[in-house]
């Protein structure tokens, strides 16, 4: 399984490379609300970027009820683990 | 043109014919027809305690904000619909302007709601369901619903729609083969942007499946949504489609279900429609505009993969012709087909809420062919081209810079031009300023764009600051927010 850090680390990356931000730091807590500059067009950019790395499907109900990156790193780690 | 048919008797008619067909559809399950009449009629018997009432709705989408819509026009009053995820504050607003005799909404935003309309009874479509039925054909109001727009004073405007201006527009939604009853219709828009009357009662009255689009997921990726719902009629803003293309959507696998996109609510520029047709080059797509004192839409433009291109003679697609029974007027140009767009006809609106004054300044007599007619006054500057008709700017977007007077939108519309899409130019104190979208990796050198303005636009109108941003800011309606854009500017040190 895909260790939480490894997938904090690689979403870090993703994030600091969307918006264009290299002081992004990404804790469990962070939601759109404390991450500046952050739209419907970013979130879409990262969410194709997550698919992508981990070659995994998003889809709608489990993501609706994600709350902040933490939530989303688990949804993550258990949809890497289902492959 | 014989008279259009009532929209709610058209509803219960299409619930007689297709009882047992589903009205809604999607991630919360699917209502008959049957289920929505008898919780519309649950719905109507509340509000039936007071005369004529006044409905303030603000629910997600599904199936309890169309019966509690329904529900209003059979109990004999009218709607008005507040957008669930805007601020208390704006949402305040619009019910201290309404004074609404009814609210409903999720308890916790209900009693926000009424501290600003201390009279008013609040709802909890949680317990709706357990209630009595208004039985019979109900009552109807002349009022069929206030949609509140942004008011430029900060008090929002709230535009009075009558029955008999619904009643024209979903008749044409009908005959012009909009929405036909095997269809499923999206409802992505937001309730309190008036393209919602053409998913909610497009699909509603004439036996259709209305399919809300309301998860998180689903709103940031809605071609998903559209193969998993095998959506048949898609309603939005262009924006969307540029959002599709962000998410690596816009593909025909997700697409392909789609007979028509009605695309509205702001312009549509050739580069979506490009897109749009080759992803899905069967498709139709529809180009509608429209103020909401108008009711929706006004006219439209039906294009195909292989005919668009003869709507593509300015940087914004056409708006077409106008639709049957309404007519668009050019009012104060140079020639009788460039001027002021101002429309005539059974769709335009009674007027502001309780505001006579700004009622009387839009809606102005004017004369068609030795007539005196009512006309609305758009405010927007159109010209016609071989029988089309295109936007070309706001009026109150004209500003004076050096004594040079200049249209923003037509300095926008140059910007696009240079192969900037996205753009908002303002007045920034004595001069003209942009905001440009700039997507992630594409390189902006306001040299080089000056250099190409210079050939479209005259030296003065070209803007002496541009500033990049990575998306535009838009409100809720996914409309440029202008106001945010020159704050942006402002922020700048």
């Amino acid at each position: 399984m895909i260790s939480t850090d490894d997938i904090y680390a690689e979403l870090t990356l993703t994030f600091r490379d969307i918006f264009r931000d290299t002081r992004i730091i990404l804790r469990p807590e962070s939601t759109p609300e404390t991450i500046a500059g952050w739209d419907s067009f970013k979130y879409v950019s990262v969410l194709v970027a997550i698919e992508a790395a981990y070659n995994i499907e998003l889809d709608g109900p489990e993501l609706d009820n994600v709350q902040n990156v933490g939530e989303l790193v688990a949804l993550i780690q258990a949809k890497a683990a289902e492959k | 043109m014989p008279t259009p048919q009532d929209a709610i008797d058209l509803f219960l008619n299409a619930a007689r014919t297709h009882a047992e067909k589903s009205a809604v559809s999607g991630i919360a399950g699917d209502v008959t027809y049957t289920a929505l009449e008898h919780l519309a009629r649950q719905y109507a018997a509340l509000f039936a305690t007071t005369r004529e009432p006044r409905v303030l709705i603000a629910l997600p989408r599904g199936k309890h904000v169309y019966a509690a819509i329904l529900g209003a026009a059979l109990a004999g009053g009218f709607y008005a619909p507040a957008n669930e995820a805007s601020p208390a504050d704006k949402l305040q607003r619009v019910a201290r302007e309404l004074q609404p005799d009814f609210v409903v909404a999720p308890p916790a935003l209900a009693s926000i709601v009424q501290q600003a309309a201390p009279g008013a009874r609040l709802i909890d479509p949680a317990t709706v369901e357990h209630g009595a039925a208004l039985a019979g054909p109900g009552q109807r109001h002349r009022i069929a619903y206030i949609i509140f727009t942004s008011g430029s004073t900060g008090v929002p405007k709230g535009v009075v729609v009558p029955r008999t201006a619904l009643n024209h527009y979903i008749g044409w939604i009908h005959t012009s083969g909009c929405v036909r009853t095997n269809d499923r219709v999206s409802q992505f828009n937001n309730l309190a942007f008036d393209v919602s009357v053409f998913d909610i009662f497009g699909a509603l009255c004439c036996g259709a499946t209305l399919v809300p689009i309301d998860g998180k997921f689903d709103r940031l990726m809605p071609a998903r949504a559209i193969a998993r719902e095998r959506i048949t009629v898609w309603t939005s803003v262009p924006t969307v489609i540029d959002l599709m293309q962000t998410g690596q959507q816009l593909t025909h696998a997700n697409l392909k279900t789609v007979r028509l996109f009605t695309l509205a609510g702001e312009p549509l520029l050739r580069p979506q429609l490009e897109a749009l047709f080759a992803a899905c080059p069967e498709t139709i797509v529809q180009n509608a505009y429209g103020p909401t004192e108008a009711t929706v839409t006004v006219s439209s433009m039906m294009m195909t993969a292989a005919d668009f291109p003869q709507a593509c003679e300015k940087a914004a697609v056409s708006i077409g012709p106008q639709i049957p029974g309404m007519i668009l007027h050019l009012h104060g140009g140079p020639h009788p087909d460039e001027g002021e767009l101002v429309i005539i006809g059974p769709q335009l609106a009674e007027g502001y809420w309780q505001d006579p004054e700004r009622t009387q300044a839009a809606f102005r007599p004017i004369e068609i062919d030795g007539e005196m007619r009512r006309g609305y006054f758009t405010g927007d500057w159109v010209e016609r081209i071989r029988g089309l008709i295109y936007f070309r700017e706001r009026i109150d977007h004209q500003v004076k810079i050096r004594g040079y007077r200049i249209e923003l939108d037509e300095v926008a519309a140059a910007i696009r031009h240079c192969g900037w899409p996205s753009v908002c130019v303002f007045k920034l104190g004595d001069a003209l300023a942009a905001l440009v979208e700039c997507p992630d990796g594409q390189e902006f050198d306001p040299a080089a764009l000056r250099e190409n303005l210079a050939k479209r636009i005259e030296a003065y109108a070209i803007p002496e600051h541009f500033l990049t941003t990575d998306r535009m800011p838009r409100n809720e309606n996914d409309k440029i927010d202008r106001a945010a854009a020159k704050l942006l500017f402002e922020a700048q040190p």
